[in-house]
């Protein structure tokens, strides 16, 4: 994939949440991508800050954490 | 099953490639993420879902660095969060594995078996039924007055989609969850609902294998436990297994050509997730989870010929056959086939007997 800076997101949204979007990048002088960008951001911070899920992630990464090293890299 | 959404995906980014949120959505292709993600939504089972996410993600590379180990960390979270864990030792046949994905010479479903064979599954605890429970009340109010008779299904009552005999098997359900004490229904309750239904193909062919109502209860003890009188309220909750079964089975009843939904439907909504308490209990009590499967549909399709040709008979121009008079003979049909069945698996159990007694049956 290419390694830009920024790309566009092809968001799947219901025509509430589009218009405040909207409204916020107008207020915020932004662009609606980068409004978007910020409010997945958020979201995936909420995701982090789940206890069992983050529990669960670093158990993964630290058991496996020998094997995933020695994973062959495809960049 | 615990599906992942792309939140969930690039979280793991984040954390794999140690960068904040924000720059694991830049350097992710959110678009590819999301066509894997909805690619693994449309399988069921845990081992297929987990192939078809490694394949796409390894073929789509949506992640700008460390493409392999993201998409490997993210299988790893998955297969977690529905209770198992993936064995990555040793190292060089995933990479191989990883190397054939990538050029197209391993499809999803070598993916998927791959996987299947490193798979353990760990047991299910009370507190992971809770924490289903939890996110399910979480995703839906809906789930608050969540009902059989109440639920709307694809804009017809879900209800009015099932036979009667599997109307019965979700009643008997509910009455084995009060029985446990245990404030939901879960796959595990359906298994002994479709037992003490008693009548149907799928309680015949549980039976046959030696899935019985004691052997079922004692599994569900030691796997689950009692519950703590939670069970007391009019509508017990569904838990997203026994809910993903219904959906499963209403499938299965499209695909052949049924009416409703049958209890034999239900059963292969149990067995396709083998993942579910059910489907555990199925899996130690047979062993052998796939010859269930083969046996019930095996009996099915038996009975799917028998009452098709019988059908057809009855339409060839005979103007007598009003639709009641056709309906009353395949039930008699029905009745006839089951008590030829009963009669088949007493001769099977005398041949068994005459054979452990060094007797041959045919001679």
């Amino acid at each position: 994939m290419a390694k830009d800076t920024t790309k566009n997101i092809l968001l799947r949204l219901d025509p509430d949440l589009a218009e405040r979007l909207q409204t916020v990048a107008s207020v915020e002088g932004r662009s609606v991508s980068d409004v978007a960008r910020e409010a997945i951001a958020a979201l995936v911070d909420q995701r982090r800050q789940d206890t069992r899920f983050s529990r669960l992630l670093e158990e993964n990464l630290s058991r496996h954490e020998e094997s995933l090293r020695r994973l062959r890299s495809d960049d | 099953m615990r599906y992942l959404g792309p939140y969930d995906v690039l979280a793991v980014a984040a954390r794999v490639l140690r960068c904040s949120s924000a720059d694991a959505v830049l350097r992710t292709d959110l678009n590819a993420v999301e066509r894997v993600l909805d690619s693994v939504r449309l399988t069921s089972g845990l081992a297929e879902s987990a192939g078809v996410m490694l394949a796409g993600l390894v073929r789509a590379r949506p992640f700008d660095a460390a493409n392999r180990v993201v998409a490997v960390a993210v299988v790893l979270q998955f297969v977690s969060l529905n209770r198992a864990e993936l064995q990555l030792e040793p190292v060089a046949d995933v990479d191989e594995l990883l190397d054939r994905i990538a050029t197209g010479e391993a499809s999803y479903r070598e993916a998927g078996a791959f996987i299947r064979s490193r798979l353990e599954h760990q047991p299910v605890k009370p507190e992971d039924l809770q924490d289903d429970l939890r996110l399910e009340l979480l995703l839906s109010e809906e789930t608050l007055t969540f009902d059989v008779e109440q639920e709307w299904w694809r804009g017809v009552r879900m209800y009015e989609q099932f036979s009667d005999p599997a109307k019965r098997v979700i009643v008997l359900a509910q009455e084995e969850a009060r029985g446990f004490d245990h404030a939901y229904v879960g796959t595990e309750h359906l298994l002994l609902g479709l037992i003490t239904e008693g009548q149907s193909i799928a309680a015949r062919v549980l039976n046959s294998a030696g899935i019985t109502v004691p052997a079922v209860k004692e599994l569900v003890v030691e796997i689950i436990g009692r519950g703590n009188g939670g069970a007391s309220q009019t509508s017990i909750p569904f838990t997203p297994r026994a809910k993903s079964t219904f959906e499963h089975a209403w499938g299965e009843s499209k695909a052949r050509g049924a009416e409703q939904v049958r209890p034999e439907h239900l059963l292969l909504g149990v067995l396709n997730d083998r993942d579910g308490v059910g489907g555990q209990i199925i899996t130690k009590l047979a062993a052998d989870l796939d010859q269930v499967r083969r046996k019930l549909e095996e009996r099915m399709n038996w009975r799917e010929r028998s009452e098709s040709l019988v059908s057809g008979m009855l339409a060839e121009g005979t103007s007598w056959t009003t639709y009641g008079r056709r309906h009353h003979l395949i039930h008699e049909l029905n009745a006839l086939l089951d008590e030829n069945e009963r009669l088949h698996e007493q001769v099977a159990k005398l041949r068994d007997l005459l054979r452990r007694h060094d007797i041959d049956p045919d001679s």
